[in-house]
C-alpha cells in the first residue's frame, strides 16, 4: 500500500461517519450488492448447465426451436442401459479403478503427510516440488512418454496399467491434503501414549488415527474423483480396451449424435461426484480449501 | 529411533510413486522426443521439435491455446473474486456459497463439456431462447473464438476461485481493512490498496492452477472445438496417434512444450506472489 495515497485522503477520525460498534469497519465495496441475489446466482451458475441434461435424458423429440420437449421418452435410457450398451460394465470398471486408486493414494498420502508435517526432512523443498509436479504438468505428457513402457511390461490395455497411470496425481493431492491434516494433530499425544507403554503402531492407531478419520475420508474421496474424471490417461494407457464411464460418454457424445443417450450417461457420470461432495460437505468445510483444486 | 530416517521412510513410497511413474514417464517421453528411445524413426536430436513447430498448425494451435487459457483464467478470476467480495460479509452467506460452489467442483470437465455443448450448440437451449426473442446467435460451439470451450472452463473454475478467495478473506485481511478504514480510507481505496493486494497471492496461485490446467486439458476442446486450428493438447494427441511412426515423437514433443509453458507460468507466479505480499504488509515471506 502506498502510504502517500492514504495520507492524502485521510481525514481526522472525528469527521468520519460515526464508527459503528467497536472496531467495525465501514462496509467494503461490493457488500452493497444484495447477498441473496448473489447466492441464488451462485446456485444457478453451478446447477444451470446441468439441469438441461436432466430434461434431455428423458426426451427423444426436442426439435429446434421448441423451448420444451414435444415428447417425453425413456428411449435415451434404454439406449444407455440396454443390452447394446456397455454402461453397467463401464461403471463397474470405473468404480474398481477408482477404489484401487483411492486406497493406494490415501495410504501413501497418509504416510507421506505425516513425514511432511512432523519430521525434519533433508531436501524438503525439493520433495515438495516433486510432489507438486503432477499438479502443474499435464499428466497426458507423462502418459504419452510412458505408454511404451506399459506396452513392454504388458500393462497397457489393462486395469493395473490404468491404476498405475492415475496414481501419481492422486498420490500427490492426497499427500498435500494429509500433510495439512497431520499438522492439526498434536505429536505430543502419541509420545504420551508411547511413554505409557504403547507401541508405535498402537499409539498411531489409538491416538492419531481417530483424529485423522475425516481427513482420510476426504483424501480417499478426492483420489476416487480424480480417477472417476480421468479421460485421456485411461484412453492412452487403457488403449480403448479399458472402458470407463468417461470413455463411454465421450464416444457417445462425439460419435452417436444421440443426445438423449449422451445426457443419460452424463447423469450417471455426474451422480457420484455430486453425492460424495454433498455427503462430505461437513468434512470439507474445515479443509484447506486450496486443495479443492483437485476438482479442477 | 532416528527421527529423520523415520520421516524419509514414511515419505519414500509416495515420493517413489511420483518420481517413478510420473518423472519416469516424463523423462522417457523426453528421450523419445529426442529420438533416443522408443518406437521411432526420428533421428537423434531436435528433429521432432523442428517438424512440430514448423508450419502453421503449431503456431495457430499455440495462439489458440494461449487465447483460451488467458481468457478463461481472466474471466473465472474476475467472476470468482467479485462473487467472493459480495458474499463475504456474513458467515451464513460464506458457508452457503462455499457449499454450492463445492458441489460444482468435482463435476468432471467432460460432463461440463457435454452440458455446455447442449446449452450453446446451434440448436441448443440458448439459441432456442434467443430465437423466441428474435435474436439470431452466431455459432458458439466449434467457432473461431472457442467460445464454448472458454465458457466450460469459466463455468467450472469460477466457483473454484470463489472458494479459494472466500477462504483467503477469512484471514488477517479484515484486520488490515479495519486499520485502513479507521485511518480514513474510503471503501474504494480499501479495496484497491488493501483487500486486493492482500488477496493477490491467493488470486495468483489460483490463476496459475487454472492457466496450467486449461493449457493441458484435452477433452473440452476435443469435444467443443473445431477441426482447425486445434489447441496444443488436441494437436499432441492427434500426432501421437497418427499412423506414421514419427508422429509419436512429435506428439510427445508438443506435450512437453505445453508442460514447459505451464511450469514457466508457475515459476513466474512464485516470484510475483512474494512481491505482492511484501508490498502490503512490508513483510517478506
Amino acid at each position: 500500500m502506498t502510504e502517500a495515497g492514504l495520507t492524502k485522503e485521510s481525514r481526522p477520525v472525528q469527521e468520519a461517519p460515526p464508527v459503528q460498534e467497536a472496531g467495525r469497519p465501514r462496509r467494503p465495496l461490493g457488500a452493497g450488492l444484495a447477498r441473496p441475489t448473489v447466492l441464488i446466482l451462485t446456485g444457478l451458475w453451478v446447477a444451470g448447465p446441468l439441469l438441461p441434461l436432466a430434461v434431455q435424458a428423458f426426451t427423444d423429440q426436442w426439435f429446434y426451436p421448441d423451448l420444451w420437449p414435444a415428447r417425453w421418452s425413456l428411449a435415451g435410457w434404454e439406449q444407455a442401459l440396454g443390452p447394446q450398451s456397455r454402461l453397467a460394465e463401464a461403471v463397474t470398471t470405473s468404480v474398481g479403478i477408482g477404489a484401487a486408486v483411492a486406497a493406494l493414494a490415501t495410504a501413501l498420502g497418509a504416510a507421506a503427510g505425516r513425514a511432511l508435517a512432523w519430521h525434519r526432512l533433508p531436501g524438503r523443498r525439493l520433495i515438495e516440488l516433486v510432489l507438486l509436479a503432477p499438479v502443474l504438468v499435464p499428466p497426458f505428457a507423462v502418459a504419452m512418454g510412458a505408454q511404451i513402457v506399459y506396452l513392454r511390461a504388458g500393462l497397457a490395455d489393462s486395469l493395473t496399467g490404468v491404476v498405475l497411470a492415475q496414481l501419481p496425481a492422486a498420490t500427490a493431492y492426497a499427500t498435500l491434503l494429509m500433510s495439512g491434516v497431520w499438522a492439526g494433530v498434536d505429536p505430543a499425544l502419541e509420545r504420551q501414549a508411547r511413554t505409557l507403554g504403547a507401541g508405535t503402531w498402537r499409539a498411531f492407531r489409538e491416538v492419531s488415527l481417530p483424529q485423522l478419520r475425516g481427513g482420510l475420508v476426504v483424501a480417499a474421496m478426492f483420489a476416487f474423483l480424480i480417477s472417476w474424471s480421468d479421460y485421456l490417461l485411461t484412453l492412452l494407457i487403457g488403449g480403448g480396451v479399458v472402458t470407463t464411464v468417461p470413455l463411454l460418454l465421450f464416444a457417445t457424445a462425439a460419435g452417436s449424435g444421440n443426445q438423449a443417450a449422451t445426457a443419460a450417461i452424463a447423469l450417471v457420470a455426474v451422480a457420484p461426484p455430486l453425492l460424495l461432495t454433498a455427503l462430505a460437505a461437513r468434512q470439507l468445510a474445515g479443509r484447506d480449501t486450496a486443495l479443492l483444486g483437485v476438482g479442477r | 529411533m532416528n527421527h529423520r530416517r523415520t520421516g524419509l521412510l514414511l515419505i519414500l513410497p509416495a515420493l517413489a510413486t511420483v518420481v517413478l511413474l510420473f518423472g519416469g514417464g516424463l523423462g522417457y517421453g523426453f528421450a523419445q522426443s529426442l529420438g533416443l528411445a522408443g518406437f521411432t524413426d526420428t533421428p537423434v536430436g531436435l528433429a521432432a521439435y523442428q517438424r512440430v513447430t514448423d508450419g502453421p498448425a503449431f503456431t495457430d494451435g499455440l495462439l489458440l491455446s494461449l487465447w483460451i487459457s488467458t481468457v478463461a483464467t481472466g474471466l473465472a478470476v474476475a467472476i470468482g473474486v467479485a462473487a467472493a467480495l459480495a458474499l463475504r460479509r456474513t458467515a451464513a452467506g460464506r458457508r452457503t456459497a462455499t457449499f454450492l460452489a463445492q458441489l460444482g467442483l468435482p463435476v468432471p470437465h467432460l460432463i461440463g463439456a457435454v452440458a455446455i455443448g447442449l446449452l450453446l450448440a446451434d440448436s441448443g437451449l440458448l439459441a432456442r431462447a434467443a430465437r423466441t426473442v428474435g435474436v439470431a446467435l452466431p455459432a458458439l460451439v466449434a467457432d473461431p473464438h472457442a467460445v464454448a470451450v472458454i465458457a466450460e472452463y469459466v463455468w467450472k473454475e469460477a466457483p473454484f476461485v470463489l472458494i479459494v478467495v472466500l477462504a483467503a478473506l477469512g484471514g488477517p485481511v479484515a484486520e488490515h481493512e479495519r486499520v485502513a478504514a479507521t485511518l480514513g480510507a474510503r471503501p474504494r481505496q480499501v479495496l484497491r490498496h488493501v483487500t486486493l493486494p492482500l488477496l493477490a497471492p491467493s488470486i495468483l496461485a489460483v490463476s496459475v492452477l487454472i492457466f496450467a490446467f486449461t493449457l493441458g486439458a484435452y477433452e473440452v476442446p476435443a469435444l467443443l472445438g473445431r477441426a482447425y486450428p486445434q489447441p496444443l493438447p488436441v494437436l499432441a494427441y492427434q500426432r501421437f496417434t497418427a499412423a506414421e511412426l514419427s508422429g509419436r515423437a512429435e506428439g510427445v514433443a508438443i506435450a512437453l512444450l505445453i508442460a514447459a509453458i505451464a511450469v514457466a507460468a508457475a515459476l513466474a507466479y512464485t516470484g510475483a506472489s512474494r512481491r505482492a505480499v511484501g508490498r502490503v504488509t512490508g513483510a517478506r515471506r
